[in-house]
């Protein structure tokens, strides 16, 4: 029952500062997370550019989305939330861009396999990052939050604000089209 | 190589690829950005709030409900006004019942008390009838009290009244009881007094009313019915502030020939 439930956790004291409109709290909360929202988004968008940007709104809106923060995960989690939310535009408006491009005969981005090579590690790296590319949104910051950044199910939930359970079933199907994709290009 | 072992060789090599730092400036671009986005945020608060009150401001005008609802604010907005006190000379808190002693000094003589027959929660609805004859007739006419007289001509039954009378006329009405009693008009006070008291029973000011329509009722030298509008404060069954007062004065009034100290 709602009014049996405990009162919410505290929230810490740059919590506190940044919903009260601390400018000062901001450059902190930047300072502290920014590395790992950059990280992640790097990985999720697969463009340096499109991830500094990212990183650039998830914390020019953290003062506004912070009023909905209520501690009940750490800060940084509720940060990547607000990354994941501002990667599914962000992956939108790439998709729009990549329709116009094929629209005015721009080439895309091509990759030669070689079936019998035996790749290297940077090869290997920039193939799963090229398959990733091919999973949807959703799909693809369960498999990074999960697999790349050894998140626990649990908290990539709260991150992607969905059950536990859809996560699990993201990351499989995750998994197995990224399986597919690399056999497909023909490393071994 | 199994597709599982090539996929978790992957795996680890795009965990481990160096990803960069920062972009120069990235944290003052972020801070600026920040500033512009938060100062655009207040000026659009401002603008919607600005034009919703306009909005609000043509439609009351557009319907006549203008002055209306600039009384109710008002009267949310003001502080309730207190009601007028009988200035009683030399009043301290020293001297336990000297507030007492002082009212009934201009008290004409009364009976002795008689058992309250109304409470005040049933306000005779014409005052005036419950004047003596001599009393009406020593009572100079002035404007107030023609005032009055035209409140005595169509007495309303209390069941008829609705039980909510608009604000700004239960307020107006209650200016006028103030001011009456404020210039010791008691008999045109204590009318007035009713009247508000019919269109607002309960209200906010109610007790205010009913205190101010007792002391009338003690300066007019009507006993029984003061006695009776005096009981609910003296048993602190309404404005507990003026228990003891009226406990004082209920006290006087049970003894008129014993001087109240």
């Amino acid at each position: 029952m709602w009014w049996r439930r405990s009162p919410g956790p505290v929230l810490d004291e740059l919590s506190q500062r940044l919903q009260s409109g601390d400018s000062v709290a901001l450059g902190q909360a930047y300072d502290l997370h920014h590395a790992a929202v950059r990280a992640f988004a790097r990985r999720l968008l697969g463009d340096a550019d499109a991830a500094e940007d990212l990183v650039q709104d998830v914390f020019v809106t953290l003062p506004k989305a912070i009023r909905r923060f209520d501690g009940r995960s750490a800060l940084r989690t509720f940060v990547l939330g607000i990354a994941v939310r501002h990667a599914q535009h962000h992956q939108r408006a790439l998709a729009r861009r990549q329709r116009a491009w094929r629209r005015s005969g721009d080439v895309e981005r091509t990759h030669s396999a070689n079936p019998e090579a035996q790749c290297g590690e940077n090869e290997l790296a920039a193939a799963l990052a090229r398959a990733l590319e091919q999973l949807p949104i959703d799909q693809r910051a369960a498999f990074v939050l999960c697999e790349i950044e050894e998140r626990t199910a649990g908290e990539v939930a709260t991150i992607v604000d969905a059950p536990e359970a859809t996560v699990r079933t993201r990351l499989f199907h995750a998994r197995k089209k990224l399986r597919e994709a690399l056999e497909r290009e023909g490393l071994r | 190589m199994t597709d599982d072992e090539l996929l978790q060789r992957a795996i680890k090599a795009l965990r481990d690829e160096e990803l960069g730092d920062a972009p120069a400036g990235a944290r003052h671009r972020m801070l600026q950005a920040a500033g512009r986005a938060r100062k655009l945020e207040t000026r659009q608060t401002v603008v919607t709030l600005a034009l919703g009150l306009a909005l609000v401001a043509s439609t009351a005008a557009a319907t006549g409900q203008l002055q209306r609802a600039v009384a109710a604010l008002k009267a949310v907005v003001a502080p309730v006004v207190p009601a007028p006190q009988v200035v009683v000379p030399q009043k301290s808190n020293a001297r336990a019942g000297h507030y007492a002693a002082n009212l009934m000094r201009i008290t004409p003589s009364m009976p002795a008390c008689a058992t309250p027959t109304a409470t005040v929660a049933q306000v005779p609805v014409d005052e005036a009838a419950a004047v003596s004859p001599r009393e009406r007739e020593s009572a100079p006419h002035t404007t107030s009290d023609r005032h009055v007289g035209r409140m005595r001509v169509a007495p309303v039954a209390l069941e008829a009244l609705p039980e909510l009378a608009s604000t700004d006329e239960a307020l107006q009405q209650f200016r006028v009881a103030q001011r009456l009693h404020a210039q010791h008009q008691w008999q045109a006070a204590l009318a007035a007094w009713g009247k508000y008291l019919q269109l607002v029973p309960s209200g906010e000011l109610a007790p205010e009313a009913r205190w101010s329509r007792a002391q009338c009722l003690v300066r007019l030298g009507r006993g029984a019915a003061a006695q009776a509008a005096l009981q609910p404060f003296a048993s602190g069954a309404e404005g507990g502030y003026h228990q003891a007062d009226a406990a004082e004065l209920l006290q006087a009034l049970a003894n008129p020939s014993e001087p109240t100290q």
